[in-house]
């Protein structure tokens, strides 16, 4: 849609701003990520330089997050102590039935029966508010994120939208925002828990039994060992994996959009069995790296089981040495033990998912900081003075890329009232002279005014409420068919929009709707024709009622017959007003009463119908083209 | 979800597979407390020994009660007996070195029978979505179809791989802990305190999960909605920035979005409460079972005489299922975030699967030889829509003879392009018949029928390769003499030459790099390359500049020769030497004849004619 209105041929393309590629399928999306363990991580460009950025976005938060991040260390170490209350209470329990306790045992373990419940409450009790803190938080991170970026759309010149793809800009604000926000409410407690677990388990293990702790360090290696074996080939696999996908969604995309030509010229065997190769290849792909993936679990486990074994054969044996080992030891050290691994996984999670954090919060920043339009300046309005729609071009200079130049010194002088015709072929500068006169664009050089004053004098909004445009692309936005055609002057009566339906001979269709004006238009308003939705823009500008018009080819959509009667319309309605029309039209062109010619940006002819004609140039042959014997 | 589940039935082998090796890897899980209970029963024991000679240190082995007796005579020694710690310990390590190999081959599996169910979805998608006719990609609409076809059916997948590793194994994990639990207590005492402890604990678990699960669901479900809506919005604003901002509407706009953030955000918020609160309160169940069992065991060994460490052993077997309970939980409770966005996939999925075809292929092969000469004829032909209560054509009739020209004029939405869509059955018709040489259209095999047509479409679609490869796609086995030749018919010739890879020039994805006119040049010779029975040209031309226009109808009226020519035009200019014109009004044909007797008896041709060109022109 978008990518129609600007890219009219290879040569216009040339000329305007190249875009960035487009980025490849995101998987995921919202919600927690997939397992990252086994896939490449993102890097970021400007790591040190972005964390800094981020902390500083947090700033306004510093209280709920120090409350958070103290609440999780105080949790942590009531995680880590309160096994040890268990041992005590099972090591005197044990000693209570061989007879060797002491007098007061009982006593010693209601007390510790009882501390250990306080502890478990008030984790309880910490471990909810600083979720919900953490919930909290990273909601409104999130949606001041998401606020910020919209508000910066505003300020963006059109040149950024030309340059960026919509679907990576979007990509933005969902998957990166989502993935700084899912960060700081998961990875960071987490980080700081697992942490804090690993060093308080590993203490604990060591303060009951050395000699277990030793055995149960000695699988460590095989840990580290198993797991970076396997991740090199899974990353592979995944890599090769979102190569096929990409593949696949183009090769969908492509056949889907171009379905009538597949089924016209008989295609649809061929098209499939394109297909099944590529699915076949990405079906292959995502087994292998879902597999070895899927294998490092259960090796880990098997490798902690192991551990888990050792440590009770050991410690069954260690409880018959000297200086034994009590039950409650060993049951308390195995409990550690197998809380002490998923922190270490969890740990080298993290540090994946921190990579693609800031990954993703730098393409937020990136922008964020996109260049701005040219500030607004409010040196003159157009309310001070008598308006009559005398527009001006002074030599102006344009180039949408610096060594590509377009448009150049043009001097152009439209009297008020007057319809112009911009006629020449593609990548003549027609669209151009638009984005030009709707500043979408700045110029170069020169200047263009509007009874005298400069376009630039006065802020954007104001000028462009003076032209009515209707485009070749149209937009309509998912509403109502009323708010649609109202959509330039929300306070417009039923009457008035109903009025310029008529007008626009769309009224009628309109009518045979079952909701009449009410009916909701779909996403891309693809429930009406593409002829009705020309007429329903071209309604949308006749009831904004503006001094000077637009119409870019907007009505070569619809056929000549309803054109005639929509230039009635638009001819009681331009009857004063300084028109430019850029059409393929002749019946258009032969009404205006000036008409340009234009080729490589310059105005090479310029004249009325009558007196182009009596010329032998190029609008000469464009015209008599026309009346070739015709053969068919 | 039911259709989803239906793609396992080629795969049910492996799903049992799947069952038994699922089976044995949580038979494992829960066999090692177990034994380690045994370890701790068995292999540790307290003996008494009551000193007999203090000189050399010999005792000999008394009961606890004269150990007792003795005073200090007697000391308490723990003492592990070697062979049974190994024996049950060589044991547990069997049990997990199978149990892990049946994961490991349980992740293979799973991602066999994942990767290939999503394989067979999409290939049935796909298949479905060739064989629509536009019906029914209108009804749907090509960028919902993609992602039906892409992002649900990964949806559904990730769900399946989930499925299969983790979540079948929980009914089997909290089954078999709570029953070895029970065991444990029972070979300790026959008292019921500690069932009733356990038995509370696990319903409280299970309670709490179902009504989280409750909660959550429609809260994501929503969530979902919101963030789909936000994505609307946002695409909207970004795809339409020029007209927002031609008329003024950015504030409007960005209200808009804000109103859809907050609405997120509050989902967002009120889903994480849910959650937020669900965890800790998991945790905090979990650990005052542990704290009861603890403490009914503790009343229970001051209450009676246990003489060994059997009832330890059982206790830490006890709370080490208890443990393995709430994790099962727990992960249950990761599917609340994954199962309601995989179900309106699967919904998404099977909408498209269970689409019913209009157009079917019932064709006559017999005819498939035959030699068709392209005599067209319309018989009272109507059409409308799907579910459309009007019709869009009516009473249309005319025909078409092979060696002449017929176009079709008319206002926009008379039903023009629907005409000659009707042609190649795009749509099939409502009553009428459409025949060629006499045959009824619905008796050719598709395929025969559409090898007849040359169709240039009102845009130029072209597909990503070469300049040659998207000509040749017209004919499959043209030589680059017949597409030099459709091209030089097509006034291409000269861009295509003008190129520095000439024919073997690239065409990117969506055409992008070549102006509406030359790829519309390149769809004519597509066309034409064919040399088919039938040329329909659906307002080809006005892409072209009236120069080509004129001088590429000048081109083809050489070669048409024989063939029938059906031509959708705007410009009177076009259509003025046709041997036929037909005038649509509202889907009704207004006007039949050539254009000197159109000029004067239709009224709708005057008006068209009089719009475009002067009385002399016309002439």
């Amino acid at each position: 849609m978008k990518d129609e209105q600007n890219v009219k041929s290879a040569s216009e393309q040339n000329q305007t701003p190249s875009r960035a590629p487009a980025r490849g399928p995101r998987g995921g999306g919202h919600g927690p990520g997939n397992m990252p363990m086994g896939r490449p991580a993102e890097k970021a460009k400007d790591f040190k330089g972005t964390v800094r950025r981020l902390i500083r976005f947090l700033a306004p938060q510093k209280i709920e997050l120090s409350l958070m991040i103290l609440f999780t260390v105080i949790m942590t170490a009531i995680a880590v102590y309160a096994p040890n209350l268990t041992r005590n209470i099972m090591n005197t329990v044990q000693e209570m039935i061989i007879g060797t306790a002491p007098s007061d045992a009982e006593k010693t373990i209601l007390t510790l029966f009882f501390i250990t419940l306080m502890l478990y409450v008030g984790r309880f009790i910490l471990e909810t508010v600083s979720f919900w803190i953490g919930n909290i938080v990273a909601a409104n991170i999130g949606r001041n994120y998401r606020k910020m970026l919209r508000d910066k759309l505003e300020n963006l010149p059109i040149k950024h939208y030309d340059e960026h793809q919509t679907g990576n800009i979007l990509s933005v604000f969902s998957n990166d925002v989502d993935v700084v926000t899912n960060s700081i409410q998961q990875s960071l407690i987490q980080l700081i828990q697992s942490f804090l677990m690993v060093v308080g388990v590993l203490g604990m293990m060591f303060y009951i039994s050395w000699k277990l702790t030793i055995i149960a360090l000695l699988i460590l290696p095989a840990y580290a060992i198993t797991v970076s074996m396997i991740s090199k080939r899974s990353q592979k696999q995944f890599v090769k994996q979102q190569k096929e996908l990409g593949s696949l969604n183009g090769h969908v995309e492509e056949m889907f959009t171009a379905h009538k030509v597949v089924v016209l010229f008989g295609k649809e065997n061929q098209s499939f069995n394109e297909f099944q190769g590529i699915n076949q290849e990405y079906a292959g792909a995502m087994k292998g790296a879902q597999f070895l993936s899927g294998m490092i679990f259960p090796i880990m486990n098997f490798i902690s089981n192991i551990g888990y074994v050792l440590v009770v054969i050991v410690g069954g044996i260690l409880a018959g040495a000297a200086n034994p080992l009590m039950i409650g030891d060993i049951t308390t050290f195995v409990n550690y033990q197998r809380s002490f691994v998923n922190p270490i996984l969890n740990l080298a999670n993290i540090v994946n998912m921190l990579q693609s954090t800031v990954a993703g919060a730098e393409r937020i920043f990136e922008l964020l900081d996109a260049d701005e339009e040219v500030l607004e300046q409010h040196l003159d309005t157009f309310a001070d003075h008598d308006f009559t729609g005398h527009v001006e071009f002074k030599d102006v200079d344009f180039a949408y890329v610096k060594e590509k130049e377009l448009i150049k010194n043009l001097n152009l002088s439209v009297e008020p009232g007057k319809q112009i015709a911009i006629v020449g072929p593609t990548g003549a500068g027609k669209t151009t002279l638009v984005n030009l006169l709707m500043r979408f664009y700045e110029i170069d050089k020169g200047e263009i005014t509007i009874d005298g004053i400069k376009t630039t004098d006065v802020p954007r909004e104001e000028l462009r409420k003076q032209f009515g445009m209707v485009l070749q692309d149209t937009w309509l936005f998912a509403g109502t068919i009323r708010e649609n055609v109202a959509y330039g002057k929300e306070d417009a009566t039923l009457e008035e929009v109903m009025q310029a339906c008529k007008q626009a001979h769309v009224h009628h269709y309109i009518e045979t709707l079952p909701n009449g004006y009410d009916t909701m238009l779909t996403e891309d308003a693809s429930n009406i024709s593409q002829g009705q939705k020309q007429l329903l823009t071209i309604a949308r500008a006749i009831l904004f009622d503006p001094k000077i018009l637009i119409l870019d080819e907007a009505t070569s959509s619809v056929d000549t017959r309803t054109e005639s009667y929509i230039q009635n319309a638009m001819d009681y309605m331009i009857k004063g007003k300084t028109s430019f029309v850029i059409a393929h039209r002749l019946s258009t062109i032969k009404r205006a009463q000036t008409i340009l010619v234009m080729e490589h940006g310059q105005i090479i002819e310029q004249g009325t119908h009558d007196e182009l004609l009596s010329h032998d140039g190029p609008y000469r042959e464009l015209y008599q083209s026309q009346f070739l014997k015709p053969m068919i | 979800m039911k259709k989803i589940l239906s793609y396992l039935k080629p795969y049910s082998g492996l799903v049992l597979l799947i069952f038994l090796l699922v089976s044995v890897v949580a038979a494992g899980q829960l066999f090692l407390p177990d034994y380690m209970a045994k370890i701790i029963g068995e292999g540790i024991k307290a003996e008494f020994r009551l000193t007999t000679d203090p000189a050399s240190g010999a005792y000999t082995l008394v009961p606890q009660s004269v150990c007792e007796a003795a005073g200090s005579m007697c000391t308490v020694v723990q003492t592990s007996d070697m062979a049974i710690i190994l024996k049950y310990g060589g044991i547990m390590l069997a049990v997990t070195l199978v149990s892990s190999i049946s994961a490991i081959i349980l992740a293979y599996v799973s991602s066999h029978i994942g990767s290939h169910v999503g394989k067979d979805i999409r290939r049935d998608l796909y298949k479905k979505v060739s064989s629509f006719s536009a019906s029914e990609t209108e009804t749907f609409g090509i960028s919902t179809l993609i992602t039906r076809t892409t992002n649900d059916v990964m949806q559904v997948q990730n769900f399946l791989l989930m499925a299969l590793r983790m979540l079948l194994r929980i009914p089997i994990l909290l089954v078999g802990a709570t029953i070895l639990s029970i065991k444990n207590i029972r070979e300790m005492t026959s008292s019921n305190e500690l069932l009733y402890v356990l038995l509370t604990g696990v319903v409280l678990l299970v309670i709490m999960v179902a009504i989280t699960f409750i909660l959550v669901l429609p809260l994501f479900k929503s969530m979902q909605k919101r963030i789909d809506n936000l994505t609307l919005v946002t695409r909207e604003s970004i795809n339409g920035v020029r007209v927002v901002r031609a008329f003024g509407q950015g504030k409007r706009e960005v209200k808009r979005f804000r109103k859809a953030n907050d609405e997120l955000t509050d989902t967002v918020i009120k889903s994480g409460k849910v959650m937020a609160t669900l965890n800790p309160a998991v945790n905090l169940v979990f650990n005052l079972v542990v704290v009861a069992l603890l403490y009914f065991f503790f009343r229970l060994v001051t209450g009676s005489s246990f003489s060994n460490y059997q009832s330890l052993g059982n206790i830490s077997a006890v709370i080490q299922y208890s443990t393995q309970i709430m994790f099962s939980l727990l992960m249950l409770t990761f599917s609340f975030i994954i199962f309601p966005r995989a179900q309106v996939s699967a919904k998404r999925i099977s909408e498209v699967l269970a689409k019913d075809i209009v157009v079917k292929d019932n064709g006559n092969p017999e005819y498939d030889d035959m030699d068709i000469k392209g005599d067209i004829v319309f018989d009272d032909v109507c059409f409308r829509y799907g579910d459309a209560e009007l019709n869009v054509l009516d009473n249309i009739s005319f025909e078409a003879k092979p060696g002449t020209t017929v176009a079709i004029i008319g206002s926009t939405g008379s039903g023009k392009s629907t005409i000659i869509n009707l042609l190649p059955r795009l749509h099939d018709i409502t009553c009428g018949k459409i025949t060629i040489d006499g045959i009824d259209i619905r008796d050719l095999t598709l395929k025969k029928l559409r090898s007849l047509i040359g169709f240039v479409p009102q845009t130029a679609t072209l597909l990503a390769g070469t300049v040659r490869q998207n000509i040749a796609y017209g004919k499959a086995d043209a030589t680059i003499e017949e597409i030099a030749e459709a091209a030089k018919i097509a006034q291409a010739e000269e861009f295509i030459e003008a190129m520095d890879l000439k024919y073997d020039a690239v065409i990117d994805q969506g055409g992008v790099n070549f102006s509406g006119g030359q790829k519309q040049r390149i769809s004519i010779a597509r066309a034409l390359v064919r040399k088919p029975k039938i040329y329909i040209f659906d307002d080809s031309f006005s892409a072209l500049d009236f120069k080509t226009d004129a001088n590429l109808r000048q081109a083809l009226s050489k070669v048409v020769g024989d063939s029938t020519v059906l031509l959708v035009a705007q410009r009177i200019g076009t259509i003025m030497d046709a041997d036929q014109i037909i005038v649509l009004h509202d889907g009704h044909i207004v006007g039949k004849g050539t254009h000197k007797e159109l000029l004067e008896s239709c009224k709708v041709y005057q008006e068209i004619a009089y719009s475009q060109l002067t009385e002399a022109e016309l002439a």
